[in-house]
């Protein structure tokens, strides 16, 4: 029987220098750091860019990690903190280039069906919405309702208060709702 | 008459949840391209060897310009080859590859220039 090693066991081979212990390490944890990114991105080209720059960043990281945290939950922190700069440089970019008033929230036609158009066309709307949430309130939904940390998890990942988090989650899900009520009813 | 909602706001939460949770799943999908671990891998490879990749690069970047070089230094040396072969003094080496001539204006200018006659008949 193999024992499938522990995060901690690979992060200590890697900062000796195994390249596949690091390797291992990317691929346990790569599809939970694509989804914080496409959650706080949207749907993009640079999601993978920003996966690789969250995984270099951690690699350059790793001998200050002591291991307080779960490497997920270190890892998801570097990926909020990476997605907050892309989203400032995407503002500076906007700001420079693009009209602010070309993203408008088109409700689709009444009577969603669980076909695949019909769920791209339901993803490509609750994009937007989250497109209007400020990024600091998209982080504290992404953290509780996409992947599913606790209020003290987030809390620690921002590094802000309980109190905080709360306020945030409350005020971004109101306005979710505001945008995403008929969905929301109609499928209820 | 019963006016409660037929969906309550805590409904509404946990779908919200799953549809963000859903939505997420499919940006992450449709965004991350074949090959990614291999292509981090690299990028982590070549962050571990700067002394490697600084020549590596130095090498791609200079290398049509060293092997024009070497070309150009070799059809002189041809060059220079052929045309010493016609002198009537024994030309050494130096001389045959740089296409150094005996004759100088030293020479030239020489109270002795029976000594350095290169058209001796």
């Amino acid at each position: 029987m193999t024992l499938i090693p522990s995060d901690d066991t690979l992060i200590d081979r890697a900062r000796k220098g195994d390249q596949n212990a690091f390797r291992e390490l990317l691929e346990r944890h790569q599809q939970m750091v694509a989804r914080t990114v496409a959650g706080m991105l949207g749907a993009g080209a640079d999601v993978d860019d920003l996966v690789q720059e969250v995984f270099i960043r951690f690699y350059k990281t790793l001998d200050r990690f002591r291991g307080d945290a779960a490497c997920s939950t270190y890892l998801t922190r570097i990926a909020i903190n990476a997605s907050l700069d892309a989203l400032r440089r995407r503002k500076r970019m906007r700001l420079r280039f693009v009209s602010r008033d070309d993203e408008t929230v088109t409700l689709p036609e009444p009577g969603f069906h669980d076909t695949e158009t019909d769920r791209f066309d339901r993803a490509e709307l609750i994009n937007l919405a989250m497109n209007k949430l400020k990024p600091h309130h998209r982080a504290v939904v992404v953290l509780r309702l996409v992947d599913g940390y606790s209020t003290a998890e987030a809390s620690e990942i921002l590094g802000i208060p309980q109190g905080t988090v709360l306020s945030r989650l409350s005020r971004a899900t109101a306005r979710l709702r505001d945008i995403l009520g008929p969905i929301l009813a109609e499928e209820d | 008459m019963d006016q409660r909602p037929s969906s309550t706001p805590r409904d509404h939460n946990l779908h919200l949840h799953s549809l963000l949770r859903e939505t997420a799943e499919m940006n992450a999908k449709s965004g991350m391209q074949p090959f990614l671990t291999d292509r981090i891998m690299r990028r982590i490879w070549t962050l571990n060897q700067p002394e490697e990749q600084f020549w590596q690069t130095l090498w791609l970047a200079f290398r049509p310009v060293a092997l024009a070089s070497v070309l150009l230094i070799l059809g002189f040396v041809s060059y220079n080859t052929f045309v010493s072969r016609n002198y009537e003094v024994e030309p050494t080496p130096t001389e045959i590859v740089f296409g150094l001539q005996p004759l100088t204006l030293t020479t030239a200018y020489s109270a002795n220039l029976d000594e350095f006659s290169l058209t001796t008949p």
